[in-house]
């Protein structure tokens, strides 16, 4: 069982944080599973993160491999800390740790998990030059540059049509917003934008030979939220 | 026989990601494993990695169900999974092996020991589209090693590395050691860098160099696994002597975008794992994407000469080769075709049987369009590569496509994991009803030349009740020829199989014997299906390495019927009896080949017929093909103790139709070796050295057809009392073998050996009543079986058994009708003064001893014997190697040679198909006499006489096998003729 104490921890590298109920030890829902003692089937009660598309696994059987010397008996209601593991008809995950489940404790794990995304935001706000809420107008591939290779020289630019400006030094005119159209050391991070697509951008200048005109780049995966955030973003840069 | 199946599994229902650029690695070692990669994320919505592993795609089915395993070391919030990956199992390691691109043109090399455990990271290194190909070494030095393979360009030139032993050392597992550029020219080369292992040690590499404008595609080759001296320079050009030939030039390679997906430069190269002399390259020639051209070439002679366009494709890209156990090449590529208003891309996959000479069986396994959905990945819309791969007799693949579940979009069938709904040709999410759109998602598919249920084969090899041949082609076990499932009784009534679920073979002997074959079923049979009928057909070849397989009689088939309920094993219930003759060693080597309608053995009709396993190509006939199963092996019995002395004989023929040396590899294992007082090996009559486990025995220079004796001779086996002792010899040609063979010493107690003594007696009797008609050999015969008789076999009376002036006699006979026995040291008499000292010093022991010792030697005289006299094993041989010859008998003054080649391919068609028989070999030599007396003519002119080997041949049409030992004859002098005049014709004909 985790200590409290690393809490923090768990919650920030863990893919999968949901409540299960223990339903068989030493069994899985996959059979390519190696079944050990640490193996178990859960159902799952209610999942408080999972990674995007994998659909509500609430009423699902999973398998968890456990760590180390688990004491976990059927029937037992647990907070599952857990990274991805095997996904085929079913669901495998191997834990980072787990809490016997309790409401205060699914408090603290959401407030845990609001305060690690608040921080993480924060830095983003704070580091951006601009931000500005809209959608993407249009996507387009940049010509290759003179340092063009199969894959570094590679890029991509979205117009933003603008439905708001958050945070601006000014109000420049349409923003061209660049991204790495393959895979690329200095912006690995960084997010690839399609048509069509709303939500908030934290902005900051990017020059290179090939973009010619001032553009600007999302440099971190956290660099675009969904508009839903938009209040959160507002704040943090009220108190940024 | 066509499985196509969408690999996203159901738990990914909601997946939109562009699952681009797919890799596909199926375990050789359990076909039913396999791995796959694409641009996958470790979330279905196509959001940055959430966790620090990027999944790979895994089926332990066979394909038909796929499962996503997070193991490939990425990073949270990565927007790329990984870049440019591909995974391969090792051969039989099952160990896998990965390379892919990080951002900023550097590659991983990664090892994982299953696909459920994170890879490591082995090696960090600069270059682009790492394309990994590995095997495990099954033979000779090295065994056991993963040899892996990692071609990737690094922006100007061609790199490859490559480790000798990857499985188990730790980072970076010797990839540091390994690192060349495959390039001898100055410039750069393109994208693409490929490479192709045989395992025998052959590796091709393949690559474009050059500028877009004017490119070449070049291929190199290095014979001793990238370590030859200096390596890869095995093929020059002519044009300027630097290593790597080229295959194709003066070509522009333009790059565009070809239906959303890039194109600039396509490559795949493929080896026969039959011939490593065999191998395809697959090419792309442009002007712009818009005559984006595949082209397919092949070499026959390993890569020095060239069969351009063998298939040409245009507006395809994406192309896969491989080469099957059956040497059918399969091709897998993807075609912009016009479709409507727009155009579809169309996914083909040809399978050729005749190098592409007819048009081959096309299988359409995706025509999807090529618009739709948008591509998300800057051109790589469906991958700059996909892969196809051949094992055994199958061929299994990976491409991506429009998931769109839509029917008409595969006309192969299609099979889907993930939520869909045919009729409405709709993806739904992971609640089951939600639409989801259209995205690009990897596609499995396999091609079956024959499906599991309709694949029977004989087991290689049998451990243990629950560790045997479960069908894998190759076999993987590298001792195929000691616990097979064909085998011989003396009583045919019913087949016997021990409690250690292994049949129970005895030495045939002459007079009756019964060949049985117990035959394995890949998968159960569909209720109801038909009964299906398996025809065994039993041959059998002297003891050795390269001899020729013959029917063990005129009636050699034997059938088993499966009926529909009938999963396990089935033996013959009656053995197929057949007749050794009574002239032959009972030591032998036995042979089956079985067939049905939908599962023919591969090189049929004849198959092993007229062949060894190996020759004419270095084909592993028994291995790669699953119908097919040989027990070459002795049992002798040798009295413990450290009085015995035993010399074993093996026949080493030469199966091939061109004069080479042959290399025999020694092997035991080191408790063996301790346990003998002494053992030592050698060519007959030639030097003898200690045996050492891994040496090598070379017979140099052997001629066609020609038979020469390796002796090992084996002192006190003492410690190792009643424990076989396997001794084994395999033929190699560089790292691969292709045959082998056991003698597993039995140490015995005094009456075993006696009574073992007493029934080679008879046998070694029988042999000499047959070949010179000596009554008293049939005489020594009865004695012996009457001896035989007696319940207790004792020391004493063995002792008064033996008639020595007889004896003497008969040997003396036997030793002056085989005068070619001195050059090989075969010498009874040495034994039989042995045997006749014993006898007066009252000492059974050592007689037994001298008696087994004398009996061996005995054999191998009176097989030399024979030999000398013809062989119809070898009929097949000699007509081959005369084709051979006259093809090369090119000057207009040898009027009939063309008749001789066609001729003499015509008679190999008829004998394989069993058409014809041995003794329709004299009508064959007759009716081509008057062009064997041109040949002599022409020949004679420039001083050299043929004539005197064509009055032999015509003197020996009544019999077919003195007719072989003439007609080899002549084949011998004309080979030495041969060469002289084709330099003589090429200098004529530049004058």
């Amino acid at each position: 069982m985790a200590n409290l104490p690393n809490l923090e921890k768990l919650v920030g590298q863990s893919e999968f944080i949901f409540q299960a109920g223990v339903e068989k030890l030493g069994e899985a829902t996959l059979p390519i599973v190696p079944v050990t003692k640490e193996t178990a089937i859960v159902v799952v009660d209610e999942v408080l993160r999972r990674p995007p598309g994998l659909g509500d696994l609430s009423g699902r059987a999973v398998t968890v491999q456990f760590t180390g010397k688990p004491r976990v008996s059927k029937g037992q209601d647990l907070l599952i800390f857990a990274q991805g593991w095997l996904y085929g008809a079913s669901i495998a995950l191997k834990e980072y740790g787990h809490i016997r489940a309790g409401p205060s404790i699914r408090k603290q794990v959401i407030e845990t998990q609001q305060r690690l995304q608040k921080r993480a935001l924060r830095q983003r706000v704070r580091r951006a030059e601009i931000i500005v809420a809209g959608q993407v107008k249009e996507v387009r591939l940049l010509p290759l540059g003179e340092e063009s290779g199969e894959e570094d020289a590679e890029w991509g630019e979205a117009m933003l049509e603008i439905a708001s400006w958050e945070k601006s030094p000014q109000q420049v005119k349409p923003i061209r917003v660049v991204y790495p159209a393959r895979p690329n050391w200095r912006y690995r991070r960084a997010r690839r934008f399609h048509q069509a697509q709303e939500g908030i951008w934290m902005l900051r200048s990017v020059a290179a030979k090939i973009f010619q005109d001032k553009a600007y780049i999302a440099e971190d995966v956290q660099d675009f939220q969904p508009l839903e955030r938009l209040e959160l973003v507002r704040a943090l840069i009220r108190g940024a | 026989m066509v499985l196509v199946v969408n690999i996203i599994p159901a738990t990914w229902s909601d997946d939109i990601n562009q699952d681009s650029e797919p890799g596909l690695s199926v375990n050789p070692a359990n076909p039913g494993e396999m791995v796959a990669t694409a641009f996958t994320l470790d979330n279905p919505a196509g959001e940055p990695m959430v966790g620090p592993l990027a999944p790979v795609f895994y089926s332990d089915d066979g394909g038909q169900h796929w499962m996503l395993s997070n193991i490939v070391p990425s990073g949270v919030g990565e927007s790329w999974p990984t870049g440019d990956i591909t995974v391969r199992y090792g051969g039989s390691s099952g160990v896998l092996y990965g390379g892919y691109l990080t951002p900023g043109k550097n590659m991983y090399i990664l090892r994982s020991p299953n696909v459920m455990t994170p890879m490591t990271k082995l090696l960090y290194h600069s270059g682009d589209q790492p394309y990994v190909q590995a095997t495990t070494v099954l033979h000779g030095s090295g065994r056991g090693n993963d040899r892996v393979y990692v071609p990737f360009n690094d922006s100007a030139y061609p790199g490859l590395i490559f480790s000798l032993d990857a499985a188990t050392a730790p980072a970076p597992a010797g990839f540091d050691q390994n690192y060349l550029n495959l390039n001898a020219r100055p410039g750069t080369c393109g994208v693409q860098v490929r490479v192709a292992i045989h395992v025998s040690g052959v590796i091709y590499g393949a690559f474009y160099y050059g500028s877009a404008q004017n490119s070449k595609v070049v291929v190199v080759r290095d014979n001793n696994w990238g370590k030859g001296n200096p390596p890869f320079e095995v093929l020059t050009d002519l044009s300027d002597m630097k290593a790597g030939k080229i295959v194709a030039e003066n070509f522009p390679i333009s790059g565009g975008v070809m239906g959303q997906q890039r194109v600039e430069g396509s490559m795949s190269i493929a080896v026969d794992p039959n011939d490593s002399e065999r191998v395809y390259i697959a090419y792309a020639t442009a002007t712009s994407s818009a005559d984006y051209t595949l082209h397919v070439a092949s070499s026959s002679n390993g890569g020095a000469d060239w069969f351009l366009d063998r298939r040409v494709v245009p507006t395809a890209t994406n192309p896969g080769l491989a080469i099957n156990t059956l040497g059918h090449v399969g091709f897998l590529y993807q075609q912009l075709m016009p479709s409507g208003g727009g155009s579809n891309w169309v996914t083909r996959f040809e399978r050729s049987s005749d190098d592409f000479t007819s048009p081959p069986e096309t299988f359409v396994l995706a025509d999807t369009p090529s618009e739709t959905p948008i591509d998300t990945l800057s051109g790589v819309y469906l991958g700059d590569y996909l892969h196809l791969q051949a094992i055994g007799k199958d061929f299994y693949g990976i491409f991506c496509a429009n998931n769109t579940p839509d029917l008409n979009n595969f006309p192969s069938g299609v099979s889907y994991q993930r939520n869909h709904h045919f009729p409405n040709k709709k993806l739904l999410g992971n609640d089951g009803h939600t639409e989801i759109s259209p995205s690009i998602d990897p596609f499995f598919f396999k091609v079956e030349a024959v499906s599991a249920q309709d694949d029977f084969y004989v087991r290689d090899w049998t451990d243990s009740a629950a560790s045997y041949d479960t069908g894998v082609e190759p076999s993987t076990n590298p001792v195929f020829y000691e616990t097979s499932d064909v085998w011989n009784q003396l009583d045919g009534s019913a087949p016997i199989i021990q409690a250690d679920n292994l049949p129970a073979h005895q030495i045939p002997q002459a007079g009756d014997n019964f060949a049985f074959v117990r035959v394995s079923r890949r998968a159960a049979p569909d209720p109801g299906s038909p009964p299906v009928t398996v025809t065994a057909h039993f041959l059998y070849a002297d003891f050795g390495l390269g001899t020729l397989y013959q029917d063990i009689s005129a009636s050699p088939l034997g059938q088993i019927v499966f009926a529909a309920t009938d999963s396990s094993p089935k033996a013959l219930t009656n053995g197929i009896q057949w007749q050794l003759p009574a002239s032959h060693s009972p030591h032998i080597c036995l042979a089956v080949q079985i067939s049905t309608p939908a599962d023919p053995f591969a090189l049929a009709p004849g198959g092993l017929l007229g062949h060894a396993p190996g020759w004419p190509t270095t084909d592993l006939m028994v291995i790669n093909d699953n119908n097919k199963a040989q027990r070459n092996i002795d049992f002798p019995m040798m009295l413990a103790g450290r009085i015995s002395k035993i010399t074993f004989y093996i026949l080493i023929h030469n199966a091939a139709t061109y004069r080479r040396d042959m290399s025999i590899r020694c092997e035991a294992s080191q408790e063996i070796l301790r346990s003998l007082k002494s053992i030592s090996v050698g060519e007959a009559g030639g030097r003898r050295r200690r045996f050492r486990s891994g040496d090598m025995i070379t017979f140099a220079g052997m001629e066609p057809g020609e038979s020469r004796w390796l002796t090992l001779t084996v002192r006190g086996a003492s410690a190792t009392k009643g424990k076989p002792l396997p001794i084994r010899f395999r033929e190699m040609v560089g790292e691969q073998v292709l045959n082998g063979m056991s003698i597993v010493v039995r140490p015995s107690p005094l009456a075993a050996v006696i009574r073992d003594n007493l029934q080679f007696h008879l046998a070694v009797m029988n042999r000499l009543e047959a070949i010179f008609g000596v009554e008293a050999a049939h005489q020594e015969g009865l004695r012996a079986r009457a001896m035989l008789d007696r319940e207790q076999l004792l020391g004493k009376a063995y002792l008064f058994f033996f008639d020595l002036k007889v004896l003497e006699e008969l040997i003396r006979i036997a030793a002056d009708a085989t005068p070619e026995a001195a050059s090989f040291r075969i010498l009874p008499n040495r034994d039989f003064r042995w045997l006749k000292s014993s006898i007066i010093a009252r000492n059974p022991q050592a007689a037994a001893a001298a008696h087994a010792a004398l009996l061996h030697t005995l054999d191998a005289l009176l097989t030399t014997h024979e030999k000398s006299q013809g062989d119809v094993a070898d009929i097949l041989l000699n007509v081959g190697w005369q084709a051979d010859l006259y093809t090369r008998l090119d000057s207009p003054k040898f009027k009939l040679a063309g008749s001789v080649v066609s001729t003499s391919r015509s008679f190999i068609a008829d004998y394989e198909a069993r058409r014809i028989v041995s003794q329709d070999y004299p009508s064959f030599i007759r009716e081509l006499l008057p062009a064997f007396r041109e040949t002599a003519v022409q020949v004679a002119r420039r001083g050299k006489v043929l004539g005197k080997s064509v009055t032999d041949m015509e003197r020996s049409l009544d019999s077919p096998a003195a007719l072989q030992r003439a007609h080899r004859r002549f084949l011998l002098s004309l080979q030495a003729h041969v060469p002289n005049l084709s330099r003589r014709l090429r200098l004529q004909r530049k004058k």
